[in-house]
């Protein structure tokens, strides 16, 4: 299957705040763009119970991919993340919206934090999954293969899913470590072309098989590449 | 690592650590709040009687309850950090008892009080604090606590409070950076 790297990354620490959601919701207060060493806190969901009452922080992880080459159907893509120390109930990827600029060229910065758009509308691209310490092989759902065939620039967005993408309060430090000097990868799959547009006045999009055969199992009808 | 772990830096005006996790320091207390600590201190002893006092901190709300006409002090610090300092502080003070340890594990070989002060950091009872003030505080006494919050609300969800407000110019810290502080005040 075809493979594209990452053309960018980046970590960003949100602002501690006492306020759960000011804290998802507010910049961030560092950005690390382009970082190559392993990062243990690259998803955080921080809690702290300090002075009557607590502070929140949260770590988010963006991704950008030059997907201008993708133009045919999207069937199947896997972010490929290598994780390092991990203490994270779940994890989630999310579109990173306009994060790096929006096509790469910008280095990540702090007011990219809530480019995911928590508080607002964040489109979720997988559902929870379990974050691994070796390579985590992340599908991605149906939405982000429609963007990433629509959409020249594709950015990802790697948080915490139950306390930061989802309103679960934080009641204590989970998160989830990557290690950036492994390059992060999106392996995809498109739709077979095909030269046959119909048979026998059937579009070929109505047909799954001819002569009993299965129309993926086949090479060509006819001497016409299927 | 919880904050009993960690390995606290005193200095003149404050009392804090370095958190890994966080990237930074977090204060613990600072000198700024002097001024609060005096009227919780005023407000705690203002029956006199027995005050509980729980977290000792910089021992500045310590210093004020003293100044008061009461029959005794006493102090829970869990701290191993802090421990020394208010043993050390309480060494010449009859009227003072150190309790070492978590509230929540003592409280129930704890008295009855006129007043308290209820002032921790990092604690993991917290929301166990409304509900063990009815056991703490005596019918009529009072009680007041540190308030994060800057409006007339308090983190601990308790009813039937007043609040008093209180001007402030904190320097930029990890636990309050506003310009008021509303001081609970809630009777048993």
């Amino acid at each position: 299957m075809p493979t594209i790297n990452a053309g960018r990354v980046g970590r960003i620490r949100g602002t501690p705040s006492t306020n759960y959601t000011t804290a998802k919701t507010s910049n961030g207060s560092t950005a690390t763009d382009s970082p190559t060493s392993n990062d243990s806190s690259a998803i955080m969901a921080f809690f702290s119970s300090g002075r009557g009452g607590g502070t929140f922080l949260f770590h988010r992880t963006y991704i950008y991919f030059d997907t201008s080459g993708i133009t045919a159907e999207v069937t199947s893509a896997t972010l490929k993340i290598t994780g390092v120390s991990s203490n994270s109930s779940g994890c989630v990827v999310a579109d990173g919206g306009n994060a790096f600029g929006g096509d790469g060229n910008t280095a990540l910065a702090t007011t990219d934090f809530n480019a995911v758009d928590i508080g607002g509308s964040p489109t979720a691209y997988t559902n929870q999954f379990s974050w691994n310490t070796s390579l985590n092989s992340i599908s991605l759902n149906s939405t982000a293969l429609s963007n990433i065939r629509s959409q020249s620039n594709t950015i990802f967005c790697v948080l915490n899913n139950n306390n930061d993408f989802g309103s679960t309060t934080t009641t204590s430090t989970v998160q989830a470590g990557i290690a950036f000097g492994t390059t992060i990868q999106l392996e995809y799959a498109v739709a077979a072309s095909s030269d046959i547009t119909s048979l026998n006045t059937i579009a070929r999009a109505s047909i799954t098989s001819f002569n009993t055969i299965t129309l993926a199992d086949i090479d060509s009808i006819n001497t016409i590449d299927n | 690592m919880s904050y009993l772990d960690k390995t606290l830096t005193f200095e003149s005006d404050k009392i804090y650590y370095y958190d890994e996790t966080y990237e930074g320091n977090f204060e613990v207390m600072m000198d700024w709040e002097d001024p609060l600590m005096s009227a919780s201190a005023a407000y705690v002893c203002q029956n006199g009687g027995d005050i509980l006092e729980i977290g000792f901190g910089m021992g500045i709300s310590a210093g004020y309850i003293q100044s008061h006409s009461i029959n005794s002090h006493t102090i829970i610090e869990n701290h191993p950090d802090i421990i020394p300092k208010a043993q050390t502080w309480a060494s010449k003070k009859s009227n003072v008892t150190i309790i070492t340890g978590s509230w929540f594990d003592v409280k129930d070989n704890l008295s009855t009080y006129d007043g308290l002060f209820y002032d921790t950091w990092g604690d993991d009872n917290m929301t166990d604090f409304s509900a063990s003030l009815s056991t703490l505080v005596k019918t009529g006494g009072v009680a007041t606590w540190w308030n994060i919050l800057s409006e007339e609300n308090n983190y601990y969800n308790i009813s039937n409070v007043t609040y008093t407000q209180h001007s402030v110019n904190p320097p930029s810290n990890s636990y309050f950076n506003n310009t008021t502080y509303y001081l609970p005040q809630c009777q048993l």
